[in-house]
């Protein structure tokens, strides 16, 4: 904190807390009207009169939705858990080895090689869906959760901030393993994993994030219900459903709740992440 | 001996790079050019993957579709409007999380919330909040006497709703840039300006400001280019493309010519059209900030 | 077992396509249990003969012996070396104990000579412990190297290296790092583990005092080229070109050019100093300490003067060369003084136009 921006008036810190107050308000306001909603009657919910928190919580509107045949959240749920913790596991495996390589092993036409790859991050995801979509349906996997997988299990950004922090690595302790009978593939488990820990939980988190929240691809590659996940599923229940807001509420609260309890946890790693990273909004 | 050893470690690092390589190059590099060049037929066949009519025809079409200038149009007004109102609001209130109160920890954690939010989640929750008849939102401006609006099914009103969203949902990244951009300003600049009797305000235009120049380029750019590939927004707010498609843009157009009509041509033209929008302003931005840097 | 190099040799080239010769056509021989010292100023190629020596580099050519094994194409885990690093290069996220006990944990050798796990164990942690013990840090095994200030750190390091009773202990700059008082500790610390352990040891510095404070022989290197290998109190005594001359010694020696007339060296156009050598322009360096205030010798005109220690610094031209004495201070002598000096025999040395010492007391 810079001692020089603070406040020392009172009524100028009165104010500052009434302006976070009401913004606080309006960030939190979606959140507690989604949950609040979530647990309401159908009477409740379309009420002409503005009702903050149903008489009795309808704890019933959660199972109703997880256990709805036509769009059965909890086969999302599932599905979604799968298709991000699969991609998280696939995309550091793959960030941890490409980083090393770019970062520790001197190879012929490293540095090319390595700004042809930063150079396609130029390009907007959305143009290679197209392909992307014509590339799964003829490897067969459409209607797959590999379709909603496979594509994202690598990242040019991801090996990119990796290689930042294992290049911080002085290459002392390499030379030093070396001497200690370490080969490159032990170093890279023995040395820099661990030493990358946080680093590495970080663009876990991002990683787990970003595909939980995914929704035009795998919109695009799935058709059968018990192929969904969470955010298309949650897309087809809304349509489905006309006014039933209260059992709509329930289905987003499934969606968002895991988020809000990983950011609670782990909100250090999520805001450092973003704050040295710059990773994208 | 040596030659044999360059190849050796030639070999092991695209061991290493092996996975990273092939899916980076199936998924990423390989649909660069094949967008690129599907975007150059009349009509293309998927299965067969080839093309009939090779030429301009479908930019042509593209730029003509009246339903693609509603697209380009509105998300347009999508990023001029959200992109400089989410930065001045979400700079205010990083300078108010830097000022010192009590309590900021909490504050924070309530700001960068919406950060990990799922936009199609919380677009529902919003549909709610903005429903014409039993949103909360109408509810609130009864208050003050305010009629109530047709926020999601009256065409006139969709892109003002998709814009009140969008800010919300951009937020929330800016202020955690912003915040640790003002953390990391030098405090002697402003002991210095303490000592020479600047005022709060002297102080933010001629310290704060300047010493967050780059990271406004930084946020502007990323802001912009966000705003240019709006998608999940709409369908989280409307389901589809608004009422009457008033709330449709370019990711939208894409997909829907892709997925919905088929025109994989159209949809890989567009997607090309917006790359280029996408790179002309990016190098814009980059080359005006670069001037600023090198006065 | 001794140390032989022979005709090593190692260039970098740069993506320029230049070529640097780092090390070039190196012989010697380091003689097995001695303490021996690589000096030289930085660029000299006293660490990339040293990172030969790991096997971390690979020589251009030249070969490398430890006793009689031909060690040039064995990679650095096999040569059974211990190497210590300029900043010591720690394992940042393991114990001082993980550090210490890493190297066997890894080698093969040991791992069979310890086919048992839990007997490997218990094994690992009697070296461990008694490392540490040699090198003074039983009760900061727990720690991290984060914890540890930085003399710590330089034990944890040495202790890394010797945990695996290597054939050559290997010390790059090992003091650079630490502050003053404590490199004067921790020199004699490494003597002192040198000596317990009776490892052969290569010790790679820039400092000349370190040097020649605990080794028992120096290798003094410039340009990749070896000057001297002798005792240190040898190369100082007897340089063997100008270069060693003027590397050891503090305060430098005085470097003149001067002539040789009818056997006496001429300075200020006075006879300096008598010298059995046939007439001709010659280097004549002087060590500071060996200018003796008297009635005859060349003549001087002090410029400046200035108290240190016991000692007064004297400044005065000779032969049109600004040149600096080590007076004793309970001389008389002050600025603007028109002096005599003689000089002392063992401080004077006489250098052929090529550099070489060629004056014979």
């Amino acid at each position: 904190m810079n001692d020089s921006m603070k406040i020392e008036s009172r009524w100028a810190k009165a104010l500052v807390i009434i302006l976070l107050t009401l913004g606080a308000i309006t960030m939190l306001f979606p959140f507690f009207w989604m949950i609040s909603g979530s647990l309401k009657t159908i009477r409740e919910i379309t009420s002409p009169e503005i009702i903050w928190w149903p008489e009795e919580e309808q704890w019933d509107n959660y199972t109703t939705v997880l256990t709805m045949k036509t769009n059965p959240f909890g086969i999302y749920f599932k599905n979604s858990i799968i298709v991000a913790v699969a991609n998280t596991v696939f995309t550091l495996l793959t960030t941890i080895l490409g980083a090393f390589a770019f970062s520790r092993l001197e190879f012929k036409g490293r540095d090319k090689l390595f700004s042809v790859l930063l150079a396609t991050m130029m390009v907007p995801s959305q143009m290679y869906i197209i392909t992307n979509f014509i590339t799964i349906t003829r490897m067969n996997l459409y209607d797959s959760l590999w379709a909603q997988i496979l594509p994202y299990t690598a990242s040019v950004f991801y090996i990119y901030l990796l290689r930042q922090f294992f290049n911080q690595i002085p290459d002392q302790i390499y030379l030093a393993a070396k001497v200690d009978g370490c080969s490159d593939w032990k170093y890279l488990w023995k040395m820099m994993v661990p030493n990358a820990k946080s680093s590495l939980v970080t663009i876990g988190l991002f990683n787990f994030i970003a595909s939980w929240n995914a929704y035009l691809w795998p919109l695009m590659v799935t058709g059968k219900v018990e192929k969904r996940v969470l955010s298309i599923g949650l897309k087809y229940f809304a349509s489905d459903s006309g006014t039933d807001y209260h059992l709509m509420m329930a289905g987003a609260t499934i969606v968002i709740l895991p988020l809000i309890v990983i950011y609670l946890v782990f909100q250090k790693y999520i805001i450092q992440g973003i704050a040295r990273g710059g990773l994208k909004g | 001996m040596v030659g044999q050893n360059q190849k050796k470690t030639f070999l092991k690092a695209m061991l290493y790079l092996l996975p990273a390589l092939v899916i980076i190059a199936v998924f990423v590099v390989w649909p660069m050019f094949h967008t690129l060049r599907m975007s150059f037929f009349e009509k293309f066949n998927i299965f067969t993957k080839t093309g009939e009519g090779f030429g301009l025809s479908s930019y042509i079409w593209v730029l003509e579709d009246p339903t693609f200038h509603k697209a380009l149009i509105n998300t347009f007004i999508y990023a001029v409007v959200t992109v400089p109102v989410s930065i001045i609001i979400s700079l205010a209130i990083a300078i108010l999380l830097n000022s010192g109160i009590r309590g900021s920890k909490f504050f924070q954690t309530a700001y960068f919330l919406p950060y990990v939010t799922n936009a199609i989640a919380i677009g529902l929750a919003f549909r709610f909040i903005f429903h014409s008849e039993f949103g909360v939102f109408n509810k609130f401006l009864g208050f003050f006497g305010i009629d109530a609006v047709r926020w999601l099914t009256d065409p006139d009103w969709a892109m003002v709703t998709l814009c009140i969203f969008g800010t919300w949902s951009a937020l929330a990244f800016k202020i955690v840039i912003f915040l640790s951009g003002l953390q990391g300003i030098d405090p002697q600049l402003y002991q210095a300006a303490r000592i020479d009797e600047a005022g709060k305000w002297k102080m933010f235009t001629k310290i704060t400001l300047p010493q967050l120049g780059p990271i406004m380029a930084y946020q502007f750019v990323i802001a912009t280019i966000n705003a240019f590939k709006a998608y999940n927004e709409v369908v989280g707010l409307f389901g589809d493309d608004g009422p009457l498609h008033s709330a449709i843009t370019m990711v939208y157009y894409m997909y829907d010519k892709f997925y919905n009509a088929n025109r994989y041509t159209i949809a890989a033209a567009s997607g090309v059209i917006m790359f280029i929008i996408i790179m002309l302003f990016t190098f814009i931005q980059l080359g005006m900030s670069n001037r600023k840097a090198d006065q | 077992m001794d140390i032989r190099i022979e005709g090593l040799t190692k260039t970098f080239s740069s993506k320029e396509n230049t070529e640097t010769i780092a090390v070039n056509n190196l012989t010697v021989t380091i003689p097995g249990g001695h303490l021996v010292g690589l000096l030289g100023p930085s660029g000299c190629g006293k660490s990339t003969t040293l990172f030969l020596l790991a096997g971390l580099h690979e020589p251009t050519s030249g070969r490398i012996y430890f006793g009689d094994e031909d060690v040039t194409d064995l990679p650095p885990e096999k040569r059974g070396i211990g190497l210590v690093f300029q900043n010591y290069a720690l394992y940042p996220h393991m114990t001082v104990y993980d550090n210490i006990a890493f190297p066997l944990r890894n080698s093969k050798s040991f791992r069979e000579a310890h086919k048992d796990s839990r007997e490997r164990k218990e094994a690992i942690d009697m070296i461990v412990q008694r490392t540490a013990k040699i090198v003074a840090i039983e009760e900061l095994l727990k720690r991290k190297p984060s914890q540890l200030s930085g003399g710590q750190q330089q034990r944890v390091a040495i202790a890394r290296a010797i945990a695996k009773q290597p054939k050559v202990l290997l010390l790059d700059e090992p003091l650079s790092n630490l502050d003053a008082r404590l490199r004067i500790q921790t020199r004699e610390e490494i003597r002192r583990i040198q000596q317990a352990t009776g490892i052969t040891t290569v010790f790679v510095t820039h400092d000349q005092e370190e040097a020649m404070s605990i080794t028992d022989e120096i290798i003094v290197m410039k340009d990749g080229i070896v000057q001297q290998v002798a005792h240190p109190q040898e190369t100082y005594i007897h340089p063997a070109n100008t270069f060693v001359a003027q590397f050891l010694g503090n305060p430098p020696i005085n470097m003149i050019d001067a002539s040789i007339r009818d056997g006496w060296v001429m300075i200020n156009s006075d006879r300096a100093i008598e010298a059995d050598l046939p007439d001709g322009q010659y280097k004549v360096g002087v060590r500071p300490e060996s200018f003796i205030l008297s009635d005859e010798g060349f003549s001087a005109l002090v410029s400046y003067k200035a108290t240190i220690g016991r000692d007064f610094q004297v400044r005065f031209d000779m032969n049109g060369h600004y040149s600096e004495a080590l007076i004793e201070s309970d001389q008389q002598i002050e600025e603007g003084d028109s002096v005599r000096f003689r000089l002392r025999k063992s401080g004077v040395h006489i250098f052929d136009n090529d550099g070489r010492r060629i004056e014979k007391w």
